[in-house]
């Protein structure tokens, strides 16, 4: 693996993560919201689970693929603040998919 | 899908998803005050990665079964755990992301030390969404009848 490469690794694949976490979150938020009975959504033919895990896995892939290309200073200098974004994204997904389940 | 087998298979899910959680403690711990990260340490989170993610797939397989022939009946007569249920799939999902994330970033061979205690928060976060979903996991499996 080359040095350029593995500097841009740890944004990358922390923002996959985050992502992946956030763009679920969101989905959910917004699928509760709009939903009018929760009963219907066992007699649809597809999964909304499915719909929205596999979403949110895009757009976590698409996130990592754009990171990559993101200079590899700018991505060492972001190291230092990326466990607090960590936490900050983190806690308020966990306290929504609580909430809301 | 047979009764019998949903069951067993729901077991090794939820056994080995606990124990792919337990490992997912050895890089958070290990990794602590700035340490470099051994051997070991990557091979736990090598493990713990696969052990979440296999678990995962193997829930993703039997949760169209779940839907068809149990949530009707829990949603009837008890909504509680049914919608704790779809709490603990909510976090398993973030869980899931967040390993993955940490666990190839530790597998990559970072060399500073902002790199790794990156990977140990990834982890960190992993090990709490998880925690939650076991939690949660361990009170639905308890009050769900038998299919």
């Amino acid at each position: 693996m080359s040095p350029e490469l593995r500097a841009r690794l740890p944004l990358a694949l922390s923002a996959f993560g985050l992502v992946g976490t956030a763009s679920y979150t969101l989905q959910r938020l917004y699928d509760a919201a709009t939903e009018t009975d929760s009963g219907l959504i066992l007699a649809t033919a597809t999964i909304p689970y499915f719909w929205r895990a596999g979403s949110a896995a895009l757009h976590a892939l698409s996130v990592f693929a754009v990171m990559l290309a993101v200079p590899s200073s700018l991505s060492s200098s972001m190291q230092d603040k990326l466990p607090w974004v960590v936490w900050g994204v983190v806690i308020p997904c966990v306290v929504a998919l609580l909430v809301v389940p | 899908m047979n009764p019998h087998l949903f069951s067993l298979l729901e077991r090794v899910h939820g056994h080995a998803a606990l124990l792919g959680l337990a490992l997912l403690l050895h890089p958070v711990f290990s990794l602590r005050a700035g340490r470099l990260a051994s051997r070991g340490t990557r091979i736990a989170a090598g493990l713990s990665a696969a052990l979440i993610a296999l678990p995962s797939a193997l829930g993703w397989w039997l949760y169209p079964t779940y839907r068809r022939e149990i949530k009707p009946g829990l949603r009837q007569d008890m909504p509680a755990l049914m919608w704790a249920f779809e709490s603990k799939e909510h976090l398993a999902f973030g869980c899931l992301c967040l390993t993955l994330g940490g666990a190839a970033l530790l597998l990559a061979r970072p060399r500073h030390a902002p790199s790794l205690r990156l990977a140990r928060h990834l982890l960190g976060a992993a090990f709490v969404c998880g925690g939650i979903a076991g939690g949660i996991g361990f009170f639905v499996a308890g009050g769900t009848p038998a299919w």
